[in-house]
């Protein structure tokens, strides 16, 4: 630690210019993480936060919940004091009165009285007999509805209260609207009829129908397994990247100390004892670039509008800072084989 | 107890098919107290000579003793400790270190001996020197007489038994050539060590208490 220390204090210059690079590739790849999880939540909160283990799928629906259909016949069929319906449909909703602001959402019809009725964070909550009301994710107060307003169904031309907010929910993409079973029939294309049976717990095949565990249904939500397809390449670019841009740097730094290496090596120092120099200085620069860029990131999760969707969570911010380390260690190793290649005779008869 | 003893050393490099010989038979006895100087043209082989008593190269044949320990068949983990604790090392530019400052040079010595308390005696080192007002200076900030003395004082932290000086004198002055040569005559009388200096600067010669030749590869005394 000596050498590294004392030579990140003598080289201020050169090593706040390497920290600032680290910093901004750091922040580019915490910033699209954070896009990621935030695009993620936006596909599938209303499905990831709930308790739900397994979905019963009619037989070849694709594991995709819209393309499941079930009717009474085949709930009897199925015959689980356990499952509980979910019917979901996607629509396009408008404000009482005002035909040229529209939003997409989904529809969840829901049993209240189940593991799936939603948490209320402002206005009421309904229940299985409340009549032409509806509980509504957060996402649409962004988008101007107030508790009170009507919302009205542009297919069915159904109308609806808003009773109270949950927090954020949302499925691919879109607010979720929450409602009972019977005001989901007024909604529904194919009355008498629902999309998935659901549970908390697991449950084993059902004959004659396809059983399916969450995370199956997520990566069939419409869209959500390309878009995080196309943003996990990008972060693996990013961190192969890194890989070479710290690599190079890393090796040309190494590369104009090579006479001072071999000094050090002819008054007895250790291949290791250099190699241990240089990997401290790398993780404390790391390091340091990791902390500016927590804390930008931290700042910028307080001033993105709510269009631009973002999430990063502690423990995946602390994931994503110690692969950074592991990474900025990684690209060293050709910096080191040149540290351990260094002659200690190249210091004999000048240069 | 010799500290340095050299018997029958032979160097051969191979050149494609040829091999070339450059150090023919050589012997050498340094007794503690004694300050030799090695001079020889130019590719005489006195670099080769200085990198085999450095324990930085080992001899193709023959054997070397450092304070009576063979050194000739260790490996190279072994011979990079035998330079920390036993060898002190003056080079032609001296080679500090340039992000350290005069008393860091010397205290990263300490630090990898594993030395505990070293401040205050690398401070008497360089005061010995004459640069206890340079204590804090970068390389960039010395003059080429005052960086060989914080390098004369480097090579004397791990109180070595042998110092090999390689052309201490090549950068500097013939005035400032001199004290460097001086002072390295002071060390090895008063510190009764043994000083082994590569050169061509025959207006120093004076100083030391043997003179050896090296040509084509053969060491004679003078």
């Amino acid at each position: 630690m000596f050498l590294a220390i004392k030579e990140l204090k003598h080289s201020k210059l050169k090593f706040s210019l390497l920290t600032t690079i680290i910093f901004l590739v750091t922040f580019l790849v915490l910033f699209i993480t954070g896009l990621a999880n935030g695009l993620a939540n936006e596909g599938k909160s209303a499905i990831s936060t709930t308790d739900i283990q397994s979905f019963v799928l009619q037989k070849n629906s694709n594991n995709r919940i819209s393309r499941s259909n079930l009717t009474n016949d085949d709930i009897k069929k199925i015959n689980n004091d356990n499952l509980v319906p979910l019917t979901i449909n996607q629509r396009t909703i408008q404000k009482n009165g005002d035909k040229n602001n529209k939003v997409d959402i989904s529809f969840f019809t829901i049993d209240f009285d189940s593991f799936l009725k939603p948490e209320i964070n402002k206005g009421n909550n309904i229940t299985n007999s409340t009549k032409k009301q509806v509980v509504v994710s957060q996402k649409l107060a962004d988008d101007g509805y107030k508790i009170g307003d009507d919302i009205i169904d542009t297919n069915t031309k159904s109308k609806f209260e808003i009773a109270g907010f949950t927090d954020d929910k949302s499925y691919s993409h879109t607010p979720v609207v929450y409602l009972n079973s019977t005001e989901g029939e007024s909604i529904s294309q194919q009355p008498g009829t629902i999309n998935t049976l659901v549970s908390k717990k697991n449950i084993n095949d059902v004959k004659g129908y396809t059983v399916v565990d969450k995370a199956t249904i997520i990566q069939n939500i419409p869209g959500y397994s390309e878009e995080q397809g196309s943003l996990l390449m990008m972060i693996s670019f990013l961190y192969a990247i890194s890989i070479v841009v710290l690599g190079v740097f890393f090796y040309i730094i190494t590369l104009e100390k090579t006479p001072q290496l071999g000094t050090l090596k002819a008054i007895g120092a250790s291949t290791r004892y250099l190699a241990n120099n240089l990997l401290s200085q790398v993780v404390v620069i790391t390091g340091l670039s990791l902390i500016i860029s927590n804390i930008f990131i931290l700042g910028m999760k307080m001033i993105l509008p709510a269009s631009m969707p973002f999430s990063l969570d502690l423990p995946i911010l602390l994931l994503t800072d110690s692969l950074f380390i592991i990474i900025a260690v990684v690209s060293t190793i050709i910096s080191l084989i040149k540290i351990s290649k260094v002659d200690p005779v190249s210091a004999i008869g000048g240069n | 107890m010799n500290a340095l003893e050299l018997k029958n050393i032979t160097k051969t490099y191979s050149d494609g098919n040829e091999q070339i010989e450059v150090l023919k038979d050589i012997n050498l006895t340094v007794k503690p107290g004694e300050f030799v100087a090695i001079v020889g043209p130019s590719g005489a082989g006195k670099s080769t000579f200085l990198t085999m008593a450095g324990a930085l190269l080992q001899p193709t044949e023959g054997s070397i003793k450092l304070s009576n320990q063979e050194i000739t068949s260790m490996n190279n983990k072994d011979l990079t400790n035998i330079r920390l604790e036993k060898i002190g090392f003056i080079f032609q530019n001296s080679e500090l270190i340039p992000y350290l400052t005069a008393q860091d040079q010397l205290n990263i010595v300490s630090k990898m001996n594993h030395v505990a308390d070293y401040k205050k005696r690398n401070q008497n080192l360089l005061a010995e020197v004459g640069l206890n007002d340079q204590l804090n200076k970068y390389p960039s900030q010395l003059s080429g007489g005052q960086k060989q003395r914080v390098a004369i004082a480097r090579s004397l932290v791990n109180d070595p038994v042998l110092i090999l000086a390689d052309e201490p004198t090549a950068s500097l002055d013939s005035k400032r050539g001199r004290q460097v040569v001086q002072m390295l005559q002071t060390i090895s009388h008063e510190q009764n060590k043994s000083v082994v200096m590569v050169t061509h600067d025959e207006r120093v010669l004076d100083l030391v208490d043997k003179i050896y030749q090296i040509e084509d590869g053969a060491l004679s005394a003078n």
